[in-house]
């Protein structure tokens, strides 16, 4: 859930994005919170988690977010991966996890899903007047496209 | 106090668990302790005496031949804790290392020492390096000895899993609790889980706890800043428990907020270092070990218990390393008195 950082700092794929497009003059606002939820079922531990929510914030990061004052940044991580019976009927868990060396993977897998997520926030929402007549522009696609290929990110068959 | 006294007295120490066979932190099987003490007085080239009272107390978690990791974590109370390896055990959560307790100045060659005792075994990993440090510079020499890498090296290797020396031996032999010689302590733990039987041991470095100036009758009185003395308490408990890491973690901080006030509060600027590893889960190392760990970890039901235990076996540990502890005279005609009978009673009282 993206509601977060000023436009000027919208970044895709390192592209300053934000810094390009022309128009769709805002009333500039605060900055509110983005939640990311990071969900796997590779089998993790607690401190494990920690770590993947941790990479999330650097997914964050990667599309121009630097997590201003008063934005409620929330992460979340949980893996499916181990069940947890309810109550204390059992006096011993078996738990499975994967080996901290070969963890490497998720990490990015992290980093470049809650980017990717973030991004698809953006290019899914359509513009939306609300009140006191504020206007949250959608992200401009057409104006999109051209600046990534201005900065060459993409061939022909990426955006269509 | 006389032995017998001494004897009598520990008897009297309450217990609600049963103790361990040897009452020690060996009673975890494959724990292994290894003390080196250095008692010497030695002239300086001007012919002045320099009294040498440190030394070390090593905790060999596992058979150290084998390559692997055991789940561990540290709760750090208070600043000034001095332990080497604590951020990558705080962020992985695993020791691969023996726990060794010297002196502040000695870090750096235990640190060396534990790496050579891994390049003996012919490991390939033995990191990060666990060294404690604590101040023992009220009788000892601190700035005028340092210790030799190979006599920690054979510390480690001469280490072992029976009944182990208590009170002023290895690094207890220069330490003051509560004013009154200090040093080492141990005691253990029996915990029954599902008709299983697991123990639970501790050894504790008992530094802390010291008046500034024990004639001083006016609390507001200045204190010179020479009087200051700073100690610490380091805790260090081996369990054969499956511990998940975050359970060790939750452990191990309410241990701390666990022990009696007298503590805690006596001296508030003594560190306290709560340390402790489960050896019933490890990882391998072969070839980097597996791609996922198959574990068993306890119940968070049984975190109560463990902690009662825990407290209990530190409680004792450190009453041990007070009764235990002789007389020693150090530098600047400095002497730490075994604690007498009614003093120690006192002190018990509150715990």
């Amino acid at each position: 859930m993206a509601n977060t950082a000023s436009r000027g700092q919208l970044r895709i794929d390192g592209v300053p994005v934000g810094k390009e497009i022309k128009g769709f003059q805002y009333r500039y606002g605060k900055s509110k919170s983005i939640i990311l939820i990071a969900a796997t079922d590779a089998p993790l531990l607690p401190f494990q988690l920690k770590k993947i929510a941790k990479r999330a914030a650097l997914g964050l990061a990667q599309t121009g977010a630097t997590s201003n004052t008063g934005s409620g940044d929330i992460i979340l991580a949980f893996s499916t991966g181990n069940k947890i019976p309810r109550g204390f009927s059992t006096s011993f868990l078996e738990i499975r996890s994967v080996n901290d060396f070969w963890i490497t993977p998720l990490y990015k897998a992290t980093v470049e899903a809650t980017q990717e997520a973030i991004i698809n926030a953006l290019t899914s929402a359509h513009t939306i007047t609300g009140r006191d007549g504020n206007t949250a522009f959608g992200l401009p696609l057409d104006q999109v496209k051209k600046i990534m290929k201005k900065y060459q990110r993409f061939g022909e068959n990426h955006l269509g | 106090m006389d032995s017998k006294k001494r004897l009598e007295l520990m008897g009297k120490i309450p217990v609600a668990f049963p103790r361990g066979q040897k009452n020690s932190i060996t009673d975890v099987i494959g724990v292994k302790v290894g003390h080196l003490t250095i008692n010497k007085d030695l002239k300086d080239r001007s012919g002045e005496k320099i009294f040498i009272r440190t030394g070390l107390t090593a905790i060999i978690p596992y058979d150290m031949k084998e390559e692997k990791r055991l789940f561990a974590a540290c709760f750090l109370f208070r600043s000034k804790n001095e332990i080497t390896g604590y951020e990558v055990i705080d962020d992985f959560c695993y020791l691969n290392s023996p726990v060794v307790i010297s002196n502040s100045y000695n870090i750096g060659k235990v640190y060396n020492a534990i790496l050579s005792f891994g390049f003996s075994l012919n490991r390939t990993e033995i990191w990060p390096p666990v060294v404690v440090g604590v101040n023992d510079s009220y009788l000892n020499d601190i700035n005028k000895f340092s210790l030799d890498e190979s006599q920690v090296l054979q510390a480690l290797l001469d280490s072992s899993s029976g009944y182990i020396e208590e009170g002023s031996v290895g690094i207890g032999i220069g330490l003051r609790a509560f004013s009154w010689k200090g040093g080492i302590g141990t005691s253990s733990r029996i915990l029954s889980l599902d008709n299983r039987r697991f123990s639970l041991g501790t050894l504790v470095a008992a530094n802390h706890g010291n008046k500034a100036n024990l004639e001083m009758e006016n609390p507001n009185q200045n204190i010179a800043p020479s009087q200051r003395m700073n100690g610490s308490l380091a805790i260090i408990l081996a369990t054969d428990i499956p511990l998940a890491p975050y359970q060790i973690k939750l452990i191990v901080t309410s241990l701390v907020a666990g022990l009696p006030s007298k503590n805690i509060l006596e001296n508030p600027e003594d560190p306290i270092t709560c340390f402790l590893f489960s050896t019933a889960n490890t990882m391998s190392l072969e070839n980097e070990g597996p791609l996922v760990f198959n574990y068993s970890f306890v119940n968070d039901c049984a975190v109560e218990r463990i902690v009662r235990a825990g407290t209990e076996a530190i409680k004792e540990a450190i009453l041990r390393s007070l009764l235990l502890s002789t007389s020693v005279q150090g530098r600047l005609g400095r002497k730490a008195e075994a604690i007498p009978e009614k003093e120690f009673r006192e002190i018990q009282k509150q715990f």
